[in-house]
């Protein structure tokens, strides 16, 4: 297995590049700089950063104050604090479609030992639903370095979502992240594995398993889920015999659903087959949780050949 | 402009209000005319030949202008007004107020000449405006940032955050008008604390307390804005006693008139006071 790093630390690596080249960028931090090894742009740009400890409310109004004088804040909390604020999100930062980039830390389960309440499953469907917002998910650190150099230099609100743990490296320096737009990671011809996160890695592993039974399945990447890549889920449906969508995320409103709405939109039959979070969240180590929950390449795995088998 | 043309104008800026919430049908009557004496007094008024704020209305998006938050985004009826009356837009637009696609909306949006600040529900401007001054100190810039709020406000969580953060920060470019004008729908008073006891609070967080006697003193509002742009080093609050209804005697303090329009009848007994004591 390759090299693991956290996205969290891949972006947290790329604030200061962003920093240096857009100058009325400034970080708003909701206590989250202490769980991040690098605080780089913290010593370089002093002046730029903002520490409002947990007052999450007070930071979203006043990040939105600076947006209004022209600045690009960064905000950064836990994704399950976050979580909390869709309505204060939508009305100050969406509705006048302000310039401000909302990074949500530790996102999915991967705040697992915390149990439940720390935990972020419902943020995607929350954001989603926000009028001007755009979602992204990414799935390793040459992704979340892209989508971060990506989010700063596109204008409008953006929802970075970041796993806690660290990832294996699925791209290299090459990666070209574009907003709108889904990877495939892997080509397969009978199936397909729609992932986001961390949960793309599980799922190019489980596509090797099932190369093994003979079972060709495609993985794809589809870090921005809003917007959403129609064009490519379309195209990726048709001749394929089941779909499946992969997400640390509630079932309802994630991934899945953002896929599903394309291929209803698009009139295609193809059946889909979401694998996510069903019930509340509990304490657990990561992978212990991951597993339970089938969100690892042996639960997508026995679910997608078992599908493909019936 | 003197205090006898204030009043005058301040009459006016409540009238256009009362009507163009009697046209649309629905907004906050009561909640409104409880700031007009501020309003006009911040936008009109000036101490020593010194303007109290500084602007442009023929450019809203002037670099050297003085920043306003209304928090309590309800009272925006009276907001529209001043910023019409002070040539921002034309008057003609108040008589869309509330309307599908019209430029006045039922809360201030950016879109509007004028407004500077997104409100979002009570108690957001108050962030809003801590966001402002802490990007004009990052800059080194001397403009100031206003920030009207209700007293109602105060119940809310996030404006003590606030509170405490513009404390912090030393933000004496941060001038807070708390309009306390008391009863709300449900309850007959909205901070279960006297004035004097807010004084102590805000002080004891390292505020600077201004605290007036009337709401509806132009002229004592206009000493209190002249005497908060000198303090430096602290964040500034004025605490202006107002009476919700100000200017309907059926009205006011009645918290029944707090969100709704005048009836028909209602804004022709108000024009025709109006009328006779000119």
């Amino acid at each position: 297995m390759s090299e693991k790093i956290s996205v969290k630390a891949a972006f947290f690596e790329t604030l200061l590049e962003v920093g240096v080249k857009h100058r009325n960028i400034v970080v708003i931090n909701a206590d989250v700089f202490g769980s991040i090894k690098t605080d780089r742009f913290l010593h370089t740009f002093s002046d730029r950063h903002f520490d409002f400890g947990v007052s999450l409310d007070c930071a979203i109004g006043a990040a939105c104050g600076m947006a209004v004088r022209g600045k690009v804040p960064i905000l950064c909390a836990t994704a399950a604090q976050l979580s909390g604020c869709g309505t204060k999100i939508a009305n100050l930062v969406a509705l006048p479609n302000l310039n401000l980039k909302i990074v949500g830390v530790n996102s999915g389960l991967s705040s697992s030992e915390d149990g439940a309440c720390a935990q972020a499953i419902s943020d995607i469907a929350l954001m989603r639903a926000i009028p001007n917002m755009k979602v992204y998910c990414p799935a390793d650190y040459w992704e979340a370095k892209r989508a971060a150099i990506g989010m700063a230099d596109d204008f409008g609100p953006v929802y970075l979502r970041l796993h806690r743990s660290g990832v294996p490296i699925i791209y290299d320096e090459n990666y070209r992240f574009v907003s709108g737009k889904g990877t495939v990671v892997r080509e397969g011809s009978e199936v397909a594995i729609f992932a986001i996160g961390p949960m793309v890695y599980e799922a190019i592993l489980a596509a090797e398993l099932l190369a093994k039974e003979g079972v060709s399945a495609e993985v794809l990447d589809m870090c921005s889920i809003k917007p959403i890549d129609s064009e490519l889920i379309l195209k990726v449906a048709r001749g394929k015999k089941k779909l499946f969508t992969v997400e640390d995320h509630y079932v309802d409103g994630g991934l899945g659903s953002a896929i599903s709405e394309v291929l209803a939109g698009g009139g295609c039959g193809v059946p889909l087959k979401r694998i996510a979070v069903e019930k509340f969240g509990e304490s657990g180590k990561p992978e212990h949780l991951y597993g339970k929950m089938g969100l690892n390449a042996e639960g997508i795995y026995n679910l997608v050949f078992k599908s493909s088998m019936g | 402009m003197n205090l006898t043309e204030l009043r005058k104008l301040a009459e006016k800026i409540r009238l256009d209000a009362v009507i163009s919430i009697h046209r649309a049908g629905s907004g906050h009557t009561g909640a409104s005319m409880s700031i007009v004496e501020i309003l006009t007094a911040l936008y009109f008024g000036s101490v020593n030949g010194v303007k109290l704020m500084n602007f442009d209305p023929t450019k809203p998006q002037w670099e050297g202008r003085d920043y306003f938050a209304l928090s309590k985004g309800h009272s925006a009826p009276a907001l529209y007004s001043v910023l019409a009356n002070a040539g921002f837009f034309d008057i003609a637009e108040m008589g869309y107020l509330r309307d599908s696609g019209a430029l006045l909306q039922g809360y201030p949006s950016l879109k509007i000449p004028g407004v500077d600040a997104v409100c979002g529900v009570m108690g957001d401007g108050s962030s809003v405006a801590l966001g402002m001054a802490l990007s004009l100190k990052m800059s080194k810039e001397h403009n100031k940032v206003f920030c009207l709020v209700s007293d109602f406000e105060l119940q809310k969580g996030v404006f003590w955050e606030s509170v405490l953060y513009a404390a912090k920060h030393r933000l004496d470019n941060l001038i807070l008008i708390i309009d306390a004008n008391k009863p709300q729908i449900d309850l007959p008073y909205s901070v279960p604390v006297t004035m004097d006891m807010l004084r102590e609070k805000f002080e004891s967080f390292g505020w600077k307390a201004i605290p007036l006697f009337s709401g509806h003193d132009i002229e004592e509002v206009a000493y209190g804005i002249y005497r908060a742009r000198m303090i430096s080093r602290q964040p500034i609050v004025i605490i202006a006693p107002t009476v919700k209804g100000k200017g309907i005697p059926f009205a006011e303090n009645k918290g029944s008139y707090y969100g709704v329009p005048l009836s028909e009848a209602e804004v022709h007994e108000l024009m025709s006071n109006h009328t006779s004591n000119e």
